[in-house]
């Protein structure tokens, strides 16, 4: 990861070429429910493997590692909610088995979910996952 | 189904609507001078409704740098789902991921004619020194 942001560096053009660094701020999604009173009910999180974990964290440490290395400097950070809606929570289940890798919806939550949903019809179930978004430019253009 | 506006939306509203109407096809909406912001019509085929409050797309827009025709790479563009909310907004995107089954999703339905399409992690992609305006690491890093 370092390598792919130092050689992203290099292709930047002066003066205000940037890498825009965009993934998940949290390891853990959580699976919500929504109220037809506005509240919002947390039904559970994600199991989350190791693999994903570890991910997390090198990500993490090779941005540190080219900021200390003076390559780049981060110059903005900001943080949203990012939201996934499914039908239901079969839908769900499918969704992240098929197009996530080292995360899965539980059964306990996945019953809960649709417990939930089956207790108030009008329930809005979604999968929220914080999401960052940071500005890397080069140190010496920064 | 035909929705007809009478009044301009906020984005809020914006976003209630496309969940009201669930499984939307298209919606083009068009605030006046005073609202200046337009969305073009998209197209979901996929079940599940991504991001329909558009935060992410607004947040990524918002940190590009001010050029005319920004030339962007984007890292990990897999089947194109953001690449085609923001490739309108720039000049020039090169798309690269080396998931082949993304890919093959991504230019399914078409791809974007100012979007490039390349299967290859980053480490095998060759581009000259100072060259693109924006690198972007989509979900990638």
């Amino acid at each position: 990861m370092v390598d792919a942001l130092s050689r992203a560096r290099r292709w930047l053009k002066a003066p205000s070429g940037r890498i825009i660094d965009l993934r998940p701020a949290h390891v853990v999604p959580d699976v919500e429910l929504g109220l037809p009173d506005g509240s919002i009910a947390h039904v559970g999180g994600l199991l989350v493997d190791d693999e994903r974990r570890q991910r997390h964290l090198a990500a993490d440490l090779a941005v540190l590692t080219v900021v200390r290395r003076r390559l780049l400097s981060v110059t903005g950070e900001q943080e949203f909610s990012f939201y996934r809606y499914p039908d239901s929570a079969d839908e769900l289940r499918d969704y992240i088995a098929t197009k996530w890798q080292h995360t899965h919806l539980d059964a306990v939550t996945h019953r809960r979910a649709g417990e939930m949903m089956r207790a108030d019809p009008d329930a809005r179930l979604w999968l929220r996952e914080q999401v960052a978004i940071r500005t890397l430019l080069p140190e010496a253009r920064s | 189904m035909v929705v007809v506006l009478t009044a301009p939306l906020g984005a809020d509203d914006l976003a209630q609507l496309k969940f009201l109407i669930g499984r939307w096809q298209a919606i083009d909406t068009a605030a006046g001078e005073s609202g200046s912001f337009k969305r073009s019509v998209e197209r979901y085929t996929a079940r599940m409704i991504i991001d329909p409050e558009e935060h992410e797309v607004d947040a990524l827009l918002a940190r590009l740098p001010p050029v005319d025709r920004c030339a962007v790479v984007e890292v990990g563009c897999g089947d194109g789902r953001l690449t085609r909310r923001y490739s309108r907004h720039v000049g020039t995107v090169l798309a690269v991921d080396p998931d082949q089954a993304a890919l093959a999703a991504f230019r399914k339905d078409g791809i974007p004619g100012n979007v490039e399409v390349r299967e290859m992690p980053i480490d095998r992609l060759a581009l000259p020194d100072e060259s693109v305006d924006a690198v972007l690491f989509s979900w990638a890093l």
